[in-house]
């Protein structure tokens, strides 16, 4: 099962190492050999923008798991059931709002560039993982929790010992969901001027040239790609599963 | 051993449980018995605390409950429901293991406690590694009732614990835990709704209807004493169920024996219940069994005589 994900994970970190580091060759090719016009604006390689692009990911994705997690466990822990329907409502009601949307109403007072996209990134992220973290808590079977909590264990071992483990797939699926809108998104952030891979996307369109936009494109896509393989792996039936 | 004293509880303008007041004694195995929506979960539950009353006050040996710590109280009782709840990610010997290892008892300990349990089971060895989901209905009950009594408490709940079983794996069970009874004398209180279980197992027999206990007794004298009373839980058929609770060695000392014997006769070592089964099906009102190498006499209209005698030895 694994060596399948292994060679699907090559392959597309193989394509993502060529794109990225063959891109002056490719330049070459496209606009010298097959004749595209050449572009005058870029001025950022496209491993920089790939790098910056992932440490926007991995940092709003943190966050956003960081306040889901507080938010997930004081409610959980507290039972503060009024708390979870209000924030439930709160995170669905922030996604209602398209991202640019937000990103945008962020400039005027954060500015351009890494700090709105990021702000924009980590609200949009907590709702998927709020959402399966608290379903799959609330997904186990009671009779598990009660005999769990006839036995003598505390809150916190109860927590740790049965809810954690038995609710895992639908948590680490809100993770693989929060990534992966995150990825798309950080591209859409390059229209307020965050440096990703979102801004040859960007620049390519409105020059009307065909080869920035892929060079943004392909890359994103296979990142997406590669994301959604390396975390279903975590996803994946436990052998206490399996008849 | 517990008392419960003008206990009390009600979900919001439900009332669950009204002023009860009731001993629970201990070695003893009280059985709970009582239509749904009784009140007689509510009882069980609210001796490990994992239900508070809103008045009364419980009392394990003279000790207010209210001043025991949670973890530690449940820690020392066990508890068994219908539901098992066996945890799906763990192991059988995982699962065995929880409550000693909340203990933080030893690790060669523990392995001893699980295999001895599992022994007294009826689970093979080849068990302990398997998952929850590869288990019947009547294993993960065993397991279910291992793990209640891994920590060696005193006390033992059991909440209809062999309902959702098929009436073979539920009678095994039901001998089961009369066997181990009698090696280990545990409090053991059993709530059920099936008048033949509780007749069956009950040393002190507890009925309850609407919300109060009307009847606490031994079985027996609740069923010659109080047939009214009882006939409302059971309709007319309970001495019926009485008689399960005999088997034939249990009043072979009374029997008058035969020399020889050719033709039908019973082997085994039945219920009386079984006997009279056994009668009607064979159309005659006496029948020949046999019991360690000796053949007796078993007349139909000295059967509840005999069991009478049995129980007030």
């Amino acid at each position: 099962m694994s060596k399948r994900y292994l060679i699907r994970e090559f392959i597309l970190v193989l394509s993502l190492v060529v794109l990225l580091g063959f891109e002056k060759q490719i330049d070459r090719l496209m606009y010298d050999i097959m004749g595209f016009q050449r572009n005058p604006v870029q001025w950022t390689s496209l491993t920089d923008l790939m790098l910056n692009h992932m440490k926007l990911v991995l940092l709003s994705t943190l966050c956003a798991l960081l306040i889901t997690v507080s938010v997930v466990l004081l409610v959980h822990l507290m039972k503060l059931n009024a708390l979870e329907e209000l924030f439930g409502n709160l995170a669905g009601l922030g996604t209602t709002f398209p991202s640019v949307a937000v990103m945008a109403l962020l400039v005027p007072i954060i500015g351009y560039g890494f700090v709105p996209v990021f702000l924009a990134l980590s609200l949009y992220s907590f709702l998927p993982m709020y959402i399966s973290m608290v379903s799959g808590l609330k997904a186990i079977d009671q009779s598990i929790i009660e005999s769990a909590k006839g036995t003598g264990m505390s809150s916190f071992q109860l927590l740790y010992k049965i809810e954690l483990p038995l609710a895992k797939r639908m948590i680490v699926s809100g993770i693989k969901t929060a990534v992966i809108i995150n990825i798309s998104s950080a591209t859409i952030g390059s229209i307020v001027g965050s440096n990703t891979l979102g801004l040859p996307i960007v620049i390519g369109i409105r020059t009307t040239d065909m080869v920035m936009i892929l060079k943004g494109a392909l890359p994103v896509a296979l990142l997406a790609f590669l994301a959604e393989s390396i975390l279903s792996r975590f996803e994946g039936v436990a052998s206490w599963q399996k008849h | 051993m517990i008392h419960f004293k003008n206990v009390s509880k009600a979900y919001g303008d439900h009332q669950v449980l009204k002023d009860i007041d009731v001993s629970i004694n201990k070695g003893e195995i009280t059985v709970i018995l009582g239509p749904s929506g009784c009140g007689k979960s509510t009882l069980l539950k609210l001796i490990n605390k994992t239900i508070l009353p809103d008045e009364g006050d419980i009392y394990l040996n003279k000790q207010n409950i209210r001043d025991i710590q949670d973890t530690t109280l449940k820690r020392s009782i066990g508890y068994a429901i219908q539901g098992v709840g066996l945890f799906p990610h763990m192991s059988v010997k995982e699962n065995i293991s929880t409550v000693p290892k909340l203990l933080k008892w030893d690790k060669r300990t523990i392995d001893n406690r699980v295999q001895a349990l599992m022994e007294m089971m009826e689970l093979p060895e080849t068990f302990s590694k398997k998952y929850p989901i590869h288990l019947s209905g009547g294993e993960a009950q065993r397991v279910g009732v291992a793990r209640a009594l891994a920590g060696n408490p005193e006390i033992l709940l059991m909440d209809e614990p062999f309902g959702a079983l098929d009436p073979i794996t539920r009678g095994k069970l039901q001998r089961k835990l009369l066997n181990i009874q009698k090696k280990l004398h545990k409090t053991i209180v059993f709530v059920t709704h099936d008048v033949s279980e509780a007749l069956l197992l009950a040393d002190e027999l507890i009925l309850m209807k609407d919300q109060s206990i009307l009847k606490k007794d031994h079985p027996y004298k609740i069923v010659t004493e109080a047939k009214a009373l009882l006939k409302t839980f059971t309709g007319g058929s309970f001495a019926f169920e009485l008689l399960e609770k005999f088997r034939i060695s249990d009043i072979v000392d009374q029997l008058t024996g035969l020399q020889d014997f050719d033709g039908y006769c019973l082997h085994e070592d039945i219920s009386l219940k079984e006997v009279v089964s056994e009668m009607i099906l064979q159309g005659k009102s006496q029948l020949t069994v046999r019991n360690n190498h000796q053949y007796y006499r078993l007349d139909f209209y000295s059967l509840m005589d005999l069991a009478k005698r049995k129980h007030y030895e």
